[in-house]
């Protein structure tokens, strides 16, 4: 799907200060070679199975199937790999990456915490230092998720700049990286930012559709009708979809954070709100004014509290392939707590806004009709900001 | 047609970076007058950008403050129209790709023709991504300047060959890595090569300014405006003239 300097349809590039250019180029040369030697395949294979818990569980909902009476709900269960999210499949493989590039440290950015945790994990099994740069509003979010990273042995450094989210986080960790080319790998989380990126992590990231095809291949002896996933950056959502990408008959749908609602300026639903832009290294789609000054997003998840997202949904947008709908903060917490309800899985309140649109579409289509939901990470992390939301004093 | 490199070509030249409308536009003005008066060859206007990936945090904080007291580029465009009109150095403007690309990219560099602004550089737009935005900005005779950073030898030959007015150099850690990379662009390109310093002294400016063809002052005049607000003017006078009769001593 990614042709030359790294472009989906007209989103994509390179679009990065010339200092980091020579570690890009780098880093993409590693990548052509790895990505076809053997034994690097190898070793991640037996990270990802004997560390991260792979396969991860195609789990057939059967109360929730019932409960909301249309098509059969499987649960792509992300949220139960080793770190609780679909992000130790990108980091395993950028880290393992990096160490074969000579590298000794990793930096990352991270919103939710989930990439920072999960960037620490693997800098601890593989003997490398880790700095994670994280909005100081998000570390006051997921105060948990700071700890976890600190106790295995990383540094995380609170950024003050800008909205001090997710997007000032990564722009923190491209500005160091610039510092430090030498000794250190950026391991970005999300299938954003320059070339070679979007693809890479995209490519760790597949192992989701490709075990989930083999799964409900294996269970119903046929595809999916819909696969559901959210989107923020939208790793887990490239990973969810992208070997069902030439399966036209399967539907692919984003879900985006609303927020408050995409008639607000409360929102980060950058497909269905933004514009083409240029931002983090890529041409994709922003929130933005319309002297191009990237607008303030907001979403009760810190995982999708970004303005914009990885250029190759972007692409299948424009071409009409994949589908991104809005949900907002409301209709996540009510999924958040009707899958805990109905199936006693806590789901991340990332995925939740999957299941939102989930329990939208299940009641229209036919029982023998089958949909895929990602759970792209586990729910504990947000139980404390959901009891909040409901009006209970409970603080961690 | 920019005249960029025919008027910075031949000599060493000084060329001060000013965040525009930060605090407001009038302080703005005060400074590029205040740095043509003491020695400027060039003046840079930094045009802000809510996230400005590529500098640090003083730089960043310019930006908000700009932001904050409702600049718009078509704001800046009509000051920068004041300002070509009562000095006689070149202009530059110097922000990020996703500004120029918003506004329209044919549509910007048409308003930065009429406003007599010389050149354009934009941070994140290297050599693999400038066709989209070279062509036309050259069709409105305005020059896309290039960036270089310390790299093989090869690459900086090929950014040098399609340089354009002048070329910035950054990301250079010491004097020779400059020097080096300045004998790479002359043998290919006949563009004069000027290098970007934060917190330059007299003394510092005497030294640097043998290593290229001139000095580019990144932050020097951000900093005097972020501590002296709109009441820079006569300190902005004092260190460009310092800095200027340095480097020509």
């Amino acid at each position: 799907m990614t042709n030359p300097n790294g472009r989906f349809g007209i989103h994509g590039g390179q679009y990065v200060p010339v200092t980091i250019m020579g570690a890009i180029d780098e880093l993409e040369k590693a990548y052509e070679f790895y990505k076809n030697d053997k034994a690097f395949n190898d070793e991640l294979t037996t990270l990802f199975n004997e560390y991260a818990g792979r396969p991860s569980l195609l789990y057939y909902a059967e109360k929730m199937t019932k409960d909301l009476g249309g098509a059969k709900i499987y649960l792509k269960r992300e949220d139960l790999n080793h770190t609780g999210s679909h992000k130790i499949n990108n980091v395993l493989g950028q880290a393992l990456l990096a160490k074969k590039m000579g590298k000794t440290k990793l930096i990352a950015e991270t919103g939710a915490g989930q990439h920072g945790v999960a960037t620490a994990t693997a800098a601890a099994l593989l003997g490398m230092e880790c700095v994670v740069y994280m909005g100081k509003e998000d570390t006051e979010r997921q105060a948990l998720n700071v700890y976890r990273m600190k106790l295995m042995g990383a540094e995380v450094v609170p950024v003050t700049a800008g909205t001090a989210t997710l997007k000032d986080a990564v722009s923190e960790a491209m500005r160091e990286w610039s510092k430090r080319l030498d000794d250190t790998h950026y391991c970005l989380g999300s299938v954003m930012g320059p070339h070679p990126f979007p693809t890479i992590v995209r490519d760790f990231q597949a192992v989701i559709s490709r075990e989930a095809k083999a799964q409900i291949l294996e269970k119903e002896g046929r595809l999916p009708d819909v696969v559901l996933a959210c989107v923020g950056g939208g790793s887990n959502a490239i990973g969810s979809f992208y070997h069902f990408i030439e399966d036209k008959s399967v539907r692919l749908i984003g879900c985006e954070a609303a927020g408050r609602g995409i008639d607000t300026f409360e929102t980060a639903a950058t497909v269905n709100v933004g514009s083409v832009g240029i931002f983090h290294g890529m041409k994709s789609y922003f929130c933005q004014d319309k002297f191009g000054q990237i607008a303030p997003v907001y979403s009760i998840s810190a995982g999708l509290d970004y303005p914009g997202v990885g250029p190759e949904h972007a692409n299948l947008y424009d071409m009409g392939r994949a589908e991104y709908v809005p949900i907002t903060d409301d209709e996540a917490v009510d999924a958040f707590e009707y899958l805990s309800k109905t199936e006693g899985i806590i789901p991340a309140i990332e995925s939740s806004h999957a299941l939102a649109h989930a329990i939208k579409l299940a009641p229209q289509m036919k029982k023998d009709q089958i949909m895929i939901v990602t759970i792209s990470g586990r729910g504990d992390k947000d139980c404390a900001m959901v009891a909040r939301y409901r009006g209970e004093d409970l603080h961690e | 047609m920019s005249n960029l490199k025919e008027v910075l070509s031949g000599k060493k030249v000084l060329i001060p970076f000013i965040t525009c409308g930060d605090p407001d536009l009038e302080t703005t003005e005060k400074a590029v007058l205040a740095s043509c008066a003491n020695g400027a060859d060039a003046i840079i206007l930094g045009m802000p950008f809510s996230d400005p990936t590529a500098e640090g945090p003083v730089v960043y904080e310019a930006n908000l403050r700009a932001l904050a007291s409702g600049i718009t580029t078509d704001k800046i465009i009509e000051a920068a129209k004041r300002y070509t009109s009562k000095v006689n150095v070149p202009i530059m403007f110097m922000t990020y790709a996703n500004v120029v690309f918003s506004y329209g990219i044919e549509r910007f560099a048409s308003e930065c023709r009429d406003a007599g602004i010389a050149g354009v550089t934009l941070f994140d737009l290297p050599y693999e991504e400038k066709d989209e935005f070279e062509s036309i900005c050259s069709s409105y005779g305005v020059d896309l300047i290039s960036f270089v950073a310390p790299a093989p030898d090869a690459r900086i030959a090929k950014i040098a060959k399609e340089a354009k007015g002048i070329m910035f150099i950054m990301g250079a850690k010491t004097d020779d890595e400059i020097k080096h990379i300045v004998k790479v662009v002359k043998e290919n390109s006949s563009v004069p090569c000027i290098c970007g310093f934060d917190d330059l002294t007299a003394q510092d400016a005497k030294t640097k300014v043998l290593c290229s063809d001139g000095i580019a002052l990144c932050t020097d005049l951000v900093k005097i405006i972020e501590r002296f607000g709109k009441n820079s003017q006569v300190h902005i006078a004092n260190y460009v003239k310092t800095i200027n009769d340095a480097i020509r001593s």
